[in-house]
């Protein structure tokens, strides 16, 4: 579709990556589960595709049932064990969870960019977005080293995601130890040690708490999440904030 | 720009945050149109962030003695009007108040707060010949349509809001993230882009 005003440009292109980084516990994955819903709630035929290769299963949809349906950790459990009529004060009910869920694809076995494609293909229709958590647990056959491995599945990644015209979202788990920050802040350095990241992306988003130790010592219900556009092949780069409602583990962006 | 006070209505502010404290299934119906910020006074945001922790995330009973504590234990009790104050927040209302009517006024204040709000942001964007005059528009497009969301009944206005605008596009060659100002970024293909 030709692109025909500004807002038909907005977004990710397809058959690109935008890699999301951030240090562990700032809420990587939460915003990757709900950027799957916001496009599975945009359209009703919209599919996303998640790699998941680090948690469980049931982990994962923990925490689905707690941001889509707007519930605590206690109350998901209650949900579930209450059956799908379970009416919800706010959100949606399990039922419309369980609907929108047949459009998002869990995937756990596959490792290699070679698998992920052919699952990826294995979907029928076509995929609105692919979510990798994370770069960190994919293998490259025949390579040495985590350099080496991680810079071969990141460029691997990109030519699938060229190969099959859809967009993908990878996770990147930096490390919180960064001798050069004075805050969790991330930064393009930040990606170093992640291969050819740094270099070769189109898009890079870091995602850090600037509360982060205050937080966690306060324990209050709303952090406050920094996103940083640290590499964009479309323009400038560009800093963001979101509400992140730590119960619900649920984020919103910060706006009028 | 705006030099009269905001509009407000605190003593119909009160009475919700009243009727919460007296009626125990006011909370639910309170909650479920209200978020703290839809209160003009810094008081009544932090009595209802309370009510938010107590009802909300603990699911114990509100009431003056666990609003106090609450308060008390995220030291906010001075700014919310002292303990005088919270005692007597009750103080001449009924025990059964129409929740729903006094929310919708509430509301009402809140989303004309931020309407100035907004239309004051898209002035200065505007006075502003450094930034890009069609970017500003799109701004305050996107900003009115978050609002219009809250409007119609969004607890969240960035989901619907931007629910809307993915709806509203076909397939194309970008998919919109459901992050606005995020995809907005990362757009292209059009004059002005950054």
């Amino acid at each position: 579709m030709a692109e025909t005003g500004p807002a038909h440009a907005w977004g990710l292109p397809r058959g690109t990556v935008i890699t999301v980084g951030a240090k562990g516990a700032v809420g990587k994955t939460p915003f990757a589960l709900q950027t799957a819903e916001r496009i599975l709630m945009s359209r009703p035929a919209a599919q996303v595709a998640f790699f998941n290769l680090e948690m469980p299963e049931e982990e994962i949809v923990r925490r689905q049932i707690m941001a889509f349906c707007r519930v605590t950790d206690s109350e998901a459990a209650d949900l579930v064990r209450g059956g799908a009529d379970r009416p919800v004060e706010m959100g949606l009910s399990l039922a419309e969870y369980d609907a929108m869920m047949e459009r998002f694809h869990m995937f756990r076995s596959q490792r290699t960019i070679r698998q992920i494609e052919s699952a990826v293909a294995s979907v029928p229709g076509e995929v609105d977005l692919v979510i990798v958590d994370h770069l960190g647990k994919l293998k490259a056959p025949g390579t040495r080293g985590p350099y080496e491995r991680t810079s071969v599945a990141f460029v691997d990644l990109q030519a699938m995601a060229a190969d099959l015209r859809v967009p993908v979202m990878l996770l990147a788990h930096l490390n919180r130890h960064d001798t050069k920050a004075k805050s969790d802040e991330v930064f393009e350095h930040s990606f170093r040690d992640s291969g050819v990241i740094e270099d070769q992306s189109d898009y890079i988003l870091g995602l850090w708490r600037p509360r982060y130790e205050e937080e966690v010592a306060t324990r209050p219900r709303m952090a406050l999440l920094r996103g940083n556009l640290l590499k964009n092949k479309a323009g400038h780069s560009a800093q963001f904030d979101w509400n992140f409602d730590l119960p619900y583990q649920r984020i919103e962006e910060a706006s009028a | 720009m705006v030099e009269r006070a905001l509009p407000n209505d605190t003593s119909t502010e009160q009475a919700i945050l009243a009727a919460i404290i007296l009626n125990r299934e006011a909370w639910h119906e309170a909650q479920a149109k209200l978020e703290a910020n839809d209160f003009f006074s810094e008081s009544h945001q932090l009595v209802f962030k309370a009510m938010q922790e107590i009802g909300g995330v603990r699911r114990e009973a509100i009431d003056t003695v666990s609003i106090l504590a609450e308060l008390k234990r995220v030291d906010s009790l001075e700014r919310a009007g002292g303990p005088a104050y919270i005692s007597n927040l009750i103080e001449g209302f009924p025990m059964r108040a129409n929740v729903p009517q006094l929310a919708r006024v509430v509301r009402e204040y809140s989303l004309r707060r931020r309407l100035i709000r907004v239309t004051n942001t898209a002035f200065h964007r505007a006075m502003d010949t450094r930034t890009d005059a069609e970017e500003a528009i799109e701004e305050a497009i996107e900003d009115l349509r978050l609002l219009l969301s809250r409007a119609a009944g969004a607890r969240e206005p960035e989901l619907r809001g931007s629910a809307l605008l993915l709806a509203s596009l076909e397939r194309g060659d970008r998919v919109p993230l459901g992050w606005p100002k995020l995809d907005r970024r990362m757009r292209g293909g059009c004059p002005g882009a950054r």
